[in-house]
């Protein structure tokens, strides 16, 4: 990267800003699209990677959000591809999300933590393209702004989106009924 | 339609704390730093070294092909300094008409360009025996063949040359079969869906 020593300065900053603002949802982004700890950390390296890369070349035609899903979902794309025969190695992924609880009681913070770990499991079990789709609404950007980042149309957004959502939630009730039967 | 981004999947989403690695936001950039300045090196470097190299390959074998005593000698390592050029061109075209994919573009259109760079890339590894190994090979097994020593010691060197090529063309093709299985595999991670 060729910066002038005037500019870099500001460039660190605007980087940092970004990656500070959106790093939750990044590592949430790479756990779920890798079957490792040590593999989620080396995604997670290359999209802060790709991001220092390409923010030279961003000149704000989209938000930063939109840029940086884009950036981060291609990347992990690009991974995934690449490091798919390596995953049979170290400990698996599943489960290590800490789910901090909600509730002001035990019970409806066990509740609440049952839920996201459901929710992250099946979510993971997603094929690519839905889980891509699925992550980008989970992380709450708009019908526009996930049209913005996958380059779909609106329609085909709203209808796969809408029959993906509706699977969660039917397996996330019927999660709940069996935990409260058992 | 659009849909009711605080419903309750993406609260329970967004409060999930995923772990972290130990390191702090700016010691990442510090390593994120270095490694693109590393990178940048060393891709400048290693395009150096093999233009540098086919050069120096270029005008070794024109100089010995002026001061041999053989016609078919000098007729092979002609052949091997043309050959030589003929790699630094055609790696430069080919450097220059690359379209690397940007991830910052939709992705819809970096699925697109990451597919036609896979097919690119497969299709310069899979053909590299022809652009690549085939004119030095022929050039260094013409040469030992008309060199003036034993006729022997001629044919070994031509066999030696000769199986050097295979194997860089071997190499190449399997290099071409492990970039084709990862394009089977981005292809069956597009398609896949429930």
């Amino acid at each position: 990267m060729r910066l002038k020593v005037d500019a870099e300065g500001t460039y660190r900053e605007r980087y940092l800003a970004l990656l500070e603002e959106h790093t939750a949802a990044l590592r949430r982004l790479c756990h779920s699209y890798c079957e490792t700890r040590a593999e989620a950390e080396d995604l997670f390296q290359e999209i802060a990677l790709a991001l220092w890369t390409a923010l030279a070349r961003f000149r704000g035609e989209s938000s930063d959000r939109t840029w940086l899903y884009r950036i981060a979902h291609n990347v992990a794309l690009t991974f995934v591809t690449k490091r798919r025969k390596q995953v049979e190695r170290e400990q698996p992924v599943d489960n290590e999300m800490n789910v901090p609880g909600a509730g002001s009681d035990m019970e409806s913070q066990l509740a609440e933590a049952q839920k996201q770990q459901m929710l992250q499991l099946l979510v993971r079990k997603l094929p690519f393209e839905d889980r891509r789709l699925v992550l980008l609404y989970l992380e709450g950007l708009s019908t526009a702004e996930i049209e913005a980042v996958t380059g779909l149309t609106r329609s085909n957004v709203t209808v796969r989106l809408s029959r993906i959502r509706q699977r969660l939630s039917d397996r996330l009730q019927t999660a709940k009924a069996r935990t409260v039967r058992s | 339609m659009s849909f009711e981004q605080n419903d309750e999947l993406c609260r329970h989403w967004q409060g999930l704390d995923p772990p972290r690695s130990g390191k702090e936001v700016h010691e990442i950039m510090e390593l994120v730093e270095t490694r693109a300045r590393r990178f940048e090196r060393t891709i400048f470097w290693r395009n150096v070294r093999e233009y540098v190299a086919a050069a120096i390959v270029a005008v070794v074998f024109a100089l010995l092909a002026s001061n041999v005593k053989t016609p078919l000698e000098r007729v092979g390592y002609a052949t091997v300094s043309a050959g030589a050029l003929w790699v630094i061109l055609f790696a430069w075209l080919m450097q220059r008409s690359r379209q690397a994919p940007l991830p910052e573009s939709p992705g819809e259109a970096y699925k697109k360009a990451l597919l036609a760079k896979y097919d690119r890339q497969i299709l310069l590894t899979r053909t590299a025996w022809a652009w690549y190994v085939l004119p030095t090979t022929t050039g260094l097994v013409v040469a030992s063949l008309g060199h003036d020593y034993a006729p022997a010691f001629g044919f070994v060197m031509a066999g030696f040359m000769l199986a050097v090529g295979v194997a860089i063309a071997i190499l190449n093709w399997n290099a071409a079969k492990t970039l084709a299985a990862e394009k089977r595999e981005l292809q069956r991670l597009l398609v896949g869906t429930e």
